[in-house]
């Protein structure tokens, strides 16, 4: 595979690794995602994906290595300095594999909390009210109802997170993300949980989020066809170790990758 | 006109108007003086109340030392001016920073401390301060309390039994409208997400630590302001008033009157505290079954109410549109909803 030039790159997973106790999730891992693409990381399960992701987002610190973001106008960050709620400061924002809701309340305001960083608004301003914050808040508001509308969950909107199925709960989550305006989205298997017709028309959304937001995507999914229909590259990782990284095709051909998924996923299409 | 009563200032001012006719009411002689006492005395529980429901009910933090930072509060604004003879409102300002600064230090503890440990933790600064409320004579007169007179404003106003009662009045739909600001808003959704789910909270640049000590800051500066207003409407303040037990009837009130809700903790406070002492206390062969009704009230919420009487309210309210037939839980018609416009979305928003 031939390297990408640095400018192009929007984020680079260095030698990274992480263990719990004597069991190492994550094994000297590196790759390098280019600039408003989607790449997807595949890997059999407990093979350590979550765990990279949660290196990324400083939800763990990684043992070792380095994880560095690359604004568009060129500036490094060094993630691995930041704390765990500055990251999405930087333009990256994640969802979960078991989606983390607040389940007591509607699905607009759930989608609001993705918009905490983007709002300034002073304890001060907030405790009388100020045109100012209501201002903000409308604003806010109406944002977040066009990406619900985006998604197609507009009319959902006063309903209350818990008690939707888990495929709108998904999208809810995707909603939030996009709240925060942001360069990198990072999405732990979105498709989980979700029927055919639900699958294509996420992978529909996920292209679309690409282009309409000028984002760069970052995903784990097991489900195959929807990796290979729109990661641009792809890394496939098994006990914590990079096995392989490229194209769909090269990836789908490649012996290593067919032989870690053997007898986990059956085949690979 | 639904519309008007609907917006919540309205309804604070409201209730609060109703709360100050109350004394007239009493003057005509159809209710006692001393109801309009316990009414005044249940309103400032339910401001306490409420700052232990943004704690709990908002951000998910238990702490069962509500009465203690009450308490130091009355004693503080209790010497300020008795003592020192120094204005009230220099009184006020101490008696909030001061617990207010303490209960911050106890938001610190509550990065330590999860769930239950954060409670014994609040429990043992409460127990604390109760010691020094009976030990530090000088400063509470230990057993035989402290005494403090009623609020004199800008240094000549003295205000006498009713009047205090109206400033009671006032400071509770000033404090109810602040709350609801607050909560509503920008920082309720962070205090929301923390509790819901701590990982999403910070996966949104939510600072968990800022958050916890502004939460503990809230319930603080809730739980001074009702122990000043206690010590000068009562008069007095003993050690043996602030202990565990209020604290938990402070739990008490926001389990029955509903988690996040601004009426539900006044209506959990008149349950919990008025109806008793209106009702129970006076008949004497009831007078001992208070604290037992108090103790079933609390299973019945937590087994069959969990979200408190605030919640029956908007169960009623869906059972009543329902039955109308015309309109779901939400205000829109059944027909329209499966192909809702954004702009009808809209319109039934601001309906
Ligand atoms: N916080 C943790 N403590 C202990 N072990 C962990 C932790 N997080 C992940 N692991 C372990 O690391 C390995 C990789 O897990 P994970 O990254 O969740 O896999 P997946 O590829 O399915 O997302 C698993 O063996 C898991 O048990
Ligand atoms: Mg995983």
């Amino acid at each position: 595979m031939i390297q990408p030039e640095k400018k192009d790159i929007a984020l680079k997973v260095e030698n990274v690794s992480i263990a719990f106790g004597g069991l190492k999730a994550v094994d000297d891992l590196s790759f390098s995602i280019r600039r408003n693409e989607i790449y997807g990381l595949i890997g059999p399960n407990g093979a350590g994906k979550t765990t990279i992701f949660n290196c990324i987002t400083q939800f763990y610190k990684a043992d070792s290595g380095s994880v560095h973001f690359i604004h568009s106008n060129g500036k490094e960050t060094n993630l691995m300095d930041l704390e765990v709620h500055n990251v999405i400061k930087e333009g990256i924002v994640r969802t979960f594999q078991n989606v983390e809701l607040i389940r007591e309340l509607s699905i607009i305001d759930n989608v609001l909390v993705g918009a905490h960083h983007v709002m300034h608004q002073p304890l001060l301003g907030q405790l009388f009210n100020r045109g100012k914050i209501r201002r903000d808040e409308e604003e806010t508001r109406k944002k977040a109802e066009g990406i619900l509308e985006f998604l197609d969950i507009l009319h959902l909107k006063n309903f209350i997170a818990g008690s939707q199925p888990y495929g709108v709960q998904k999208k809810v989550e995707i909603a939030r993300t996009l709240m925060s305006n942001p360069d990198l989205i990072i999405l732990d298997e979105p498709a989980a949980g979700l029927n055919d017709t639900e699958t294509k028309e996420l992978a529909d959304r996920i292209k679309k989020i690409k282009d309409v937001y000028n984002a760069t995507i970052l995903l784990v999914e097991h489900d195959m066809r929807l990796v290979m229909d729109i990661c641009d590259h792809i890394c496939a990782i098994s006990f914590g170790e990079k096995i392989a990284e490229g194209t769909p095709k090269e990836i789908q051909s490649n012996p290593e990758v067919q032989k870690a998924y053997l007898g986990e996923e059956g085949e690979l299409e | 006109m639904i519309k008007i009563v609907k917006n919540s200032y309205i309804q604070f001012i409201l209730l609060g108007l109703a709360l100050l006719t109350l004394p007239f009411i009493a003057e005509m002689g159809v209710i006692r003086n001393s109801t309009v006492t316990v009414i005044g005395t249940t309103i400032i529980y339910t401001i306490a109340a409420l700052g232990l429901n943004v704690l709990l009910g908002f951000s998910g933090l238990i702490s069962l030392g509500t009465a203690g930072f009450m308490g130091l509060a009355a004693y503080i604004s209790a010497y300020v001016t008795e003592t020192m003879n120094l204005p009230f409102e220099v009184a006020v300002l101490a008696a909030i920073i001061i617990p207010t600064f303490l209960g911050i230090l106890v938001g610190i503890l509550s990065l330590k401390f999860e769930g239950i440990y954060l409670g014994i933790a609040t429990l043992v600064v409460a127990e604390i301060l109760r010691e020094i409320f009976i030990n530090v004579t000088e400063f509470t007169g230990g057993a035989s309390g402290a005494l403090a007179s009623r609020p004199e404003l800008l240094g000549f106003f003295k205000l006498d039994r009713i009047q205090t009662y109206y400033l009671i009045v006032i400071v509770m739909v000033i404090i109810f409208m602040l709350i609801h600001n607050l909560t509503k808003g920008h920082m309720g959704r962070a205090l929301n997400a923390m509790r819901g789910s701590e990982a999403a909270a910070q996966a949104m640049g939510i600072n968990i630590f800022k958050y916890r000590l502004i939460a503990f800051g809230i319930a603080t500066i809730l739980a001074s302001v009702s122990g000043v207003l206690y010590v000068h409407y009562v008069g007095l303040s003993y050690p043996t008033t602030w202990n565990l037990m209020l604290s938990l009837d402070f739990l008490a009130i926001i389990v029955v009157g509903g988690f996040r809700s601004i009426f539900g903790t006044f209506i959990g406070a008149f349950i919990l505290f008025a109806m008793s002492e209106l009702f129970l206390k006076p008949i004497p062969a009831l007078a001992n079954i208070a604290p037992l009704v108090k103790g079933i009230l609390i299973i019945i919420f937590i087994l069959y109410y969990p979200n408190g009487l605030a919640n029956i309210k908007n169960q009623v309210s869906h059972w009543w549109q329902r039955r109308k037939g015309k309109k779901d839980e939400y205000g829109q018609t059944k027909e329209k909803k499966k192909k809702l416009t954004r702009a009808e979305v809209r319109e039934n928003d601001t309906a």
